[in-house]
């Protein structure tokens, strides 16, 4: 009896440690880090939840507080002195890291990331493009009640319907960096201003990144092609040029990529297969559908060949992760090559390109 | 044992006397010849209408002209001539007494020790009415009334076989309320039936008023779960009888006792029987859903607002971290703040008269629903979580299992305001390992689930069709197990 009450009283050992009421924390749903001379700028949006927040504006200004620091705990910890409630992390859901420290290397913020308990590991990371994170969490949203929620869907809904930008989640960047034979990418966020001074933010091309430095950005045609290697398309859209300089519209949906790996005479070669269904959205009647297909084929074919000669002669950094594929599937191949591979091996692997297209609606509207 | 007085003015002075020259007893002095008689009743439990009507008449027409009366002719004389179910002749003096105060006519005679009872009972009962506290849509519309015999009759209508034992006994020194113990013979377990009697029979107590005087007499184990289920139905208490069960019915009650009962029990109802089997399961899950819903939701909100927030999408977070700004207590403080006005609530609506009752309410209501809110003083989710709550443990018709929902609520939020989730994991373990060690009469509480029993799982949560339900309760039935012969479609 002695012995099982000691051990009943145990379990309260644990204590009120977590609690922490509503009222008396900030809850942080976005976070900007960069840096400059050295330092730390963290800026962090709180999510303002005073019921007395003027409804009739309906361009609702977020709450940013920035704090410098040596490292970034330290900044956290300068912004807490600056707000009357606890920051509260647990519900961070999008981290926007500045230019100058992504090319300076983000091991160190990757870092502090993983090991802070309250973190979840499960937000979408961006690289500002151009602005510092302070300006992108500073532009005010009209959609969304808190303006986090904006870039995030922006990133969710431009992903899966266009294909040029990627959700990239904190894991994933983690697990591309520290796998072999992949580097990460991360979707770069700008901002754009209209003719009235009103400032948007927009979701743009990808960051290159190898090891933890970013390299630069990929343009959208490049992005569609990373993506279509990647399989991380379903949806986009494509559009052709005519010899009469008319325009065809291409939608693609289902696409589906898979990679596979061949040896030759200790030069592998990555067999990229594409199937997807297309649909013809615009079309003047120039070609017929056979010769749309044709043409979508190479203009894809096209696209994929561009992104990975720009990869390798550009960033020489495998984030298609063709590496990554030689290890898993050619192992022994890949030990006596994975040194040095970004900058010597990767830049000799060649591609074969498949792509097979079928129509939804393959129908012509005017012939009946 | 004391004899009767010979002498009759002796005897009723020290009657009058024992009553304590109560105003309600009634003794009439007859001349009969030579002899003297004497009726002696209470005017209050006896039927002043019926002791006129039949005794005194008969008396008088009947014994007129004899000259030398003996007992023995009179009382052959009644016996013959009265239209009286119960007559009974008494020898001592206490007997007397106990027919008296039972409602009994006396008919003493001069110079005897001995003396007649009559049974003139007056009808002291409402008639049978619908019950009240355990209403139906469909199914019979009757419940018990304060009257003994009218319980019985209503069990007794229902089954009309022989098997159906009713024993009675007399429990409480003063009440000397009757108590009718009834099972199925070629049912139900012998050796349930003795234990329910010794235990009966162990009572020492001066007052039976209820049958929750009873209950808790003859209840050994401390639960707050009620392991003796009281039931305002006759359909009820025949189908516990059917599963081998045993019910006690108490005069001056209309609450029978159900011995024993399970925890699954208190999740069905008697209506779950009439109706369509696939439609109950459903009602039965939402029932489930609802007990566990009324225990877990005031704790599972503190829990999850001060110690796991990371547990909750964002959306839902920050609308509540909204509708908590500016409220000045703790969400536990907050909770236990509502439901304490809750019970106030619903406490002073049971017991206020029914001419004031409706203000209550809407006084209540307006005041938690609106002015508290608008007040700053809790929040509106804090609302919608404890009229949840509430609602959910009022689906229980027994208001021993909202009670004892309630304290196991309380309980739970006390361990989620100081451990979390975590906490509430720990007492939920408590809780399973408690209510599963409730024995109802030396059998597991919490019968078909723990012990599992695949078979009896046709009629826990889901209800099978009545063509499936081929079996009685096996740890209640011991004989004529099979309930329904195969029938074929």
């Amino acid at each position: 009896m002695k012995k099982f009450l000691i051990l009943f009283a145990s379990l309260f050992l644990v204590g009120c440690q977590s609690y922490k009421e509503l009222n008396n924390s900030a809850i942080v749903n976005a976070l900007g880090v960069d840096m400059i001379d050295g330092k730390y700028i963290v800026s962090i949006q709180i999510i303002n939840t005073s019921k007395n927040s003027d409804e009739q504006n309906n361009l609702k200004k977020p709450i940013v507080y920035t704090g410098t620091g040596k490292t970034l705990n330290e900044a956290l910890s300068n912004i807490n002195s600056k707000s009357s409630k606890v920051l509260y992390l647990g519900h961070l859901e999008l981290v926007i890291v500045g230019e100058t420290i992504a090319r300076n290397g983000l091991s160190e913020t990757t870092d502090y990331f993983i090991r802070n308990n309250d973190i979840s590991k499960n937000f979408t990371i961006l690289v500002a493009n151009g602005n510092t994170p302070e300006e992108i969490l500073n532009v005010p949203t009209p959609l969304v009640n808190f303006p986090s929620g904006n870039i995030l869907g922006s990133v969710e809904i431009y992903s899966s319907i266009s294909g040029v930008s990627n959700n990239i989640k904190f894991l994933k960047f983690v697990k591309d960096l520290t796998n072999p034979g992949i580097e990460p990418v991360m979707s770069s966020i700008k901002i754009i201003e209209n003719n009235n001074n009103e400032k948007n933010l927009q979701i743009s091309s990808l960051g290159i990144f190898k090891k933890d430095k970013l390299l630069g950005f990929l343009n959208d045609e490049d992005t569609k092609g990373y993506n279509f290697i990647t399989d991380n398309i379903k949806n986009t859209n494509i559009t052709l040029i005519t010899k009469d300089k008319n325009y065809i519209s291409i939608a693609i949906n289902n696409s589906k990529t898979k990679i596979k790996s061949q040896i030759k005479d200790n030069i592998p070669t990555i067999i990229i297969n594409l199937s997807s269904s297309m649909e013809v959205k615009e079309n003047n009647g120039e070609y017929d559908i056979n010769q749309i297909k044709i043409l979508t084929e190479n203009k894809i074919k096209k696209m994929i060949t561009n992104t990975i000669n720009k990869i390798k002669e550009e960033y020489q950094s495998d984030i298609l992760g063709f590496g990554n594929n030689l290890y898993k599937t050619k192992n022994s191949y890949w030990n006596n090559y994975k040194n040095n591979w970004n900058n010597n091996y990767f830049l000799d692997v060649k591609t074969e390109i498949n792509i097979n297209l079928n129509f939804n609606n393959n129908f012509n509207i005017l012939n009946g | 044992m004391k004899k009767i007085d010979k002498n009759l003015n002796n005897l009723i002075n020290k009657i009058k006397a024992d009553s304590g020259e109560s105003t309600d007893l009634n003794v009439k002095e007859i001349l009969i010849g030579k002899r003297k008689i004497a009726s002696v009743y209470f005017e209050t439990i006896t039927s002043s209408e019926q002791t006129n009507n039949f005794v005194l008449k008969s008396i008088g027409k009947t014994i007129i002209d004899e000259e030398n009366l003996s007992f023995k002719n009179i009382y052959d004389y009644l016996y013959n001539t009265i239209p009286s179910g119960s007559i009974k002749k008494l020898d001592t003096y206490e007997s007397i007494i106990n027919y008296l105060y039972n409602g009994f006519e006396i008919i003493l005679v001069d110079k005897e020790d001995k003396a007649i009872a009559f049974e003139m009972r007056a009808s002291l009962d409402r008639g049978v009415n619908s019950p009240t506290t355990e209403s139906i849509i469909r199914g019979p519309k009757d419940g018990f009334t304060e009257n003994f015999n009218k319980n019985l009759g209503l069990i007794r209508r229902r089954i009309k076989a022989p098997e159906l034992f009713a024993k009675e006994k007399k429990v409480g020194r003063k009440t000397k309320t009757r108590v009718g113990i009834l099972y199925i013979n070629d049912i139900a377990d012998n050796n349930l039936v003795n234990e329910v009697m010794k235990r009966i029979d162990n009572i020492d107590i001066d007052a039976i008023i209820d049958s929750g005087y009873l209950r808790e007499l003859i209840e050994k184990q401390e639960s707050n779960f009620p392991t003796i289920m009281s039931t305002e139905r006759p359909d009820k208490a025949v189908m516990a009888l059917l599963e081998g069960k045993i019910v006690v019915i108490l005069d001056n009650t209309p609450f029978a006792l159900i011995i024993p009962t399970f925890f699954v029990d208190y999740f069905h109802t008697s209506e779950d029987y009439y109706q369509k089997s696939t439609n109950i399961t459903f009602i039965r899950i939402i029932r489930f859903l609802a007990f566990i819903i009324s225990i877990l939701t005031p704790a599972f909100y503190v829990a999850l607002t001060t110690h796991n927030k990371s547990s909750i999408p964002s959306g839902l977070l920050i609308n509540f971290a909204t509708q908590r700004e500016g409220v000045p207590f703790p969400g536990f403080v907050e909770a236990l703040l509502m439901m304490i006005t809750f019970e106030i609530l619903r406490e002073s609506d049971i017991r206020s008269p029914s001419v004031g009752g409706s203000a209550v309410s809407i006084l209540g209501g307006i005041i938690i629903g609106d002015a508290a809110v608008s007040a700053g003083i809790v929040s509106p989710i804090m609302v919608i979580v404890i009229s949840i709550t509430a609602i959910s443990s009022l689906v229980f018709s027994s208001i021993d299992v909202v009670s004892a929902i309630r304290t196991w609520r309380i309980v739970f939020l006390i361990f989620a305001a100081l451990l979390g989730i975590y906490g509430i994991i720990i007492l939920g373990i408590l809780f399973i390992v408690r209510i599963t060690s409730i024995e109802t009469f030396g059998k597991p509480f919490t019968f078909p689930f723990a012990p599992f029993n695949l078979k009896e799982q046709k009629d826990a949560i889901i209800r099978m069709n009545r063509t499936k339900l081929w079996n009685r309760n096996p740890l209640t039935a011991t004989k004529n197990l099979r309930r329904i012969k195969e029938i074929k479609k």
